[in-house]
């Protein structure tokens, strides 16, 4: 994907945008509402024209956009069978794929059910049985799990990564738990300008580098915490108490797990360590830095 | 493209309308209205034909009775196509039929034919009237299957106005408004042109309505004249429409 620019009348939807999904990976594609998302797999798929560079894409495409297409007066069984037949599918192969697909996305229960009456999982579970149908090399999934409960989304993830084996996914999300528990690789966008691209434990290592320590004391007293902050160089330190016990958080510098050195330290000097436990930064906090800052 | 899967893939997609249209009640409840008020009108122009003399009851009966049910699809046609497009993009599996295999002029015949046979299905409703005359052995049949033909070039014009309308939004409602204004004025301009006194204008609003080549089918004729006039402005409905499917990818 090259220089992607989109203009809408008015608005610069992307800007520039180049990026690349490497073969064989789940792709997490991220940016807050409005950033692009939506507007950069239409024109991916084709069904928008970008206002300036160009898309080349190795293989077959399935697309499920954000509102699924169903067609809601017609039972999940014919409705696939349509999908299959309006993508030219040869007809004796077309029964075993359905079936198949059904097996795959556990849609075996509703498969004589109207659309309409299915609930809102099973409607998303038959919209990517939809993308799925010609068996295409590469599924985009615009923000799959939105409006799902947590089951469901749970249910959802695993099916996507049941899917990593055959095929190549991009999906775009703004919820980053899930692309943190799915993805290989990040692209995150913003105001339709490109953020950064690249594997994930890149990414997180680049925005996240701290560690940060929550710990609970019996006894705190200032001199401990300026030795503290002497011997172990915090970037920032906060403090509260509750119930006689004092919670403190630490944000430290280094990349080295000082944990041991620092409970050593308690200890020695009776301060009383109830219990210490690290927080690491997760994709949340990478989010909320990158794109506000 | 081969010319097989042009015509395997509209059929695909004519048939999923078909079912989709004859399983609502929807066509049902036109259809029984419909021929509610034809065969009531049908009805009074039998009696009013009691007291004349000078016409023949195909003529005195049958004629107007056509006439009318012209008049009713301009009405009709808009209310059977207005969900044809318009559904398909609320629900945005107008994205899943672009993607697909399927051309954009595929999308369009498929949808037309569904939407013509809907308009039969109202037709064939009325088949009973020249059949209840032709009993009492007053029947014309020739000018009565030149009548038939004439409505069927009449309603393709009626449905493309009507379809070409539903892809211009995603409002059903507004769909049918725009479809049966658009055949309102072809009908209007041509009665008020003809007021004007220009002789030049009158012709040209006279050419341009779909009334007046559908007269001669009711006189029993089918000239070549009307038949190109009906294809044309058929065809031209049927590529703006393409056209709107593809403007969507601007």
């Amino acid at each position: 994907m090259n220089a992607i620019t989109k203009i809408w009348p008015g608005l610069k939807a992307l800007d520039k945008l180049s990026f690349l999904v490497e073969k064989g990976t789940i792709h997490g594609f991220l940016g807050p509402n409005g950033a692009g998302k939506s507007t950069m797999l239409n024109i991916l798929v084709g069904l928008t024209q970008p206002s300036e560079g160009s898309v080349e894409v190795s293989g077959t495409v399935g697309f499920l956009p954000e509102n699924p297409p169903l067609y809601e007066n017609m039972v999940v069984d014919d409705y696939l069978k349509f999908v299959a037949q309006i993508f030219k599918m040869e007809k004796l192969i077309i029964r075993t794929q359905i079936d198949e697909i059904i097996n795959q996305c556990s849609l075996m229960p509703v498969k004589k059910r109207l659309i309409r009456n299915l609930s809102k999982g099973f409607k998303q579970r038959v919209a990517l049985a939809q993308a799925l149908i010609n068996n295409p090399d590469i599924i985009i999934l615009d923000e799959p799990t939105v409006g799902l409960d947590p089951n469901s989304v749970i249910e959802f993830r695993n099916l996507i990564l049941s899917l990593k084996d055959k095929h190549t996914i991009l999906f775009s999300s703004h919820q980053l738990t899930e692309v943190d528990k799915i993805c290989d690789d990040l692209t995150i966008i913003n105001k339709g300008k490109l953020i950064e691209s690249g594997p994930k434990e890149k990414i997180k290592k680049m925005f996240g580098s701290k560690q940060v320590l929550n710990i609970e004391l019996l006894n705190w007293n200032t001199k401990t915490q300026n030795d503290m902050s002497n011997l172990f160089g915090f970037e920032r330190m906060e403090v509260a108490s509750k119930n006689n016990h004092t919670y403190i958080k630490i944000y430290l510098n280094s990349l080295q797990d000082v944990r041991s050195q620092i409970s050593k330290y308690l200890v020695e000097n009776n301060c009383g360590l109830v219990s210490m436990n690290e927080e690491r930064l997760d994709l949340e906090d990478v989010f909320k830095e990158i794109t506000q800052g | 493209m081969t010319m097989v899967w042009y015509i395997k893939g509209t059929l695909v997609l004519f048939k999923k309308d078909l079912m989709d249209a004859f399983n609502s009640p929807f066509i049902y409840i036109i259809a029984s209205l419909f021929s509610l008020i034809i065969g009531w009108l049908f009805f009074n122009y039998v009696i009013a034909a009691k007291d004349l003399t000078s016409l023949s009851i195909t003529n005195a009966v049958l004629a107007p009775v056509f006439g009318n049910i012209n008049l009713f699809f301009i009405f009709l046609s808009p209310m059977l196509t207005m969900g044809l497009l318009t559904q398909e993009r609320k629900n945005h599996t107008l994205e899943l039929l672009l993607l697909s295999k399927l051309n954009s002029s595929q999308i369009v015949i498929g949808k037309f034919l569904a939407g013509i046979s809907m308009a039969w299905f109202l037709l064939l409703l009325t088949i009973i009237f020249p059949v209840m005359i032709g009993l009492t052995g007053h029947g014309d049949l020739g000018m009565i299957i030149s009548t038939y033909v004439g409505f069927s070039f009449t309603l393709m014009c009626f449905i493309s106005v009507g379809l070409f309308a539903s892809s211009l939004t995603d409002n059903p409602i507004v769909a049918a408004f725009m479809g049966f204004a658009f055949l309102m004025l072809v009908m209007l301009l041509a009665v008020s042109l003809n007021a004007t006194n220009n002789w030049m204008l009158g012709e040209i609003a006279q050419y341009l309505s779909i009334a007046h080549h559908f007269e001669s089918f009711v006189r029993g004729e089918i000239r070549s004249y009307d038949v190109i006039y009906f294809l044309s402005f058929t065809g031209f409905f049927l590529w703006l429409t393409k056209e709107s499917l593809e403007t969507r990818k601007w």
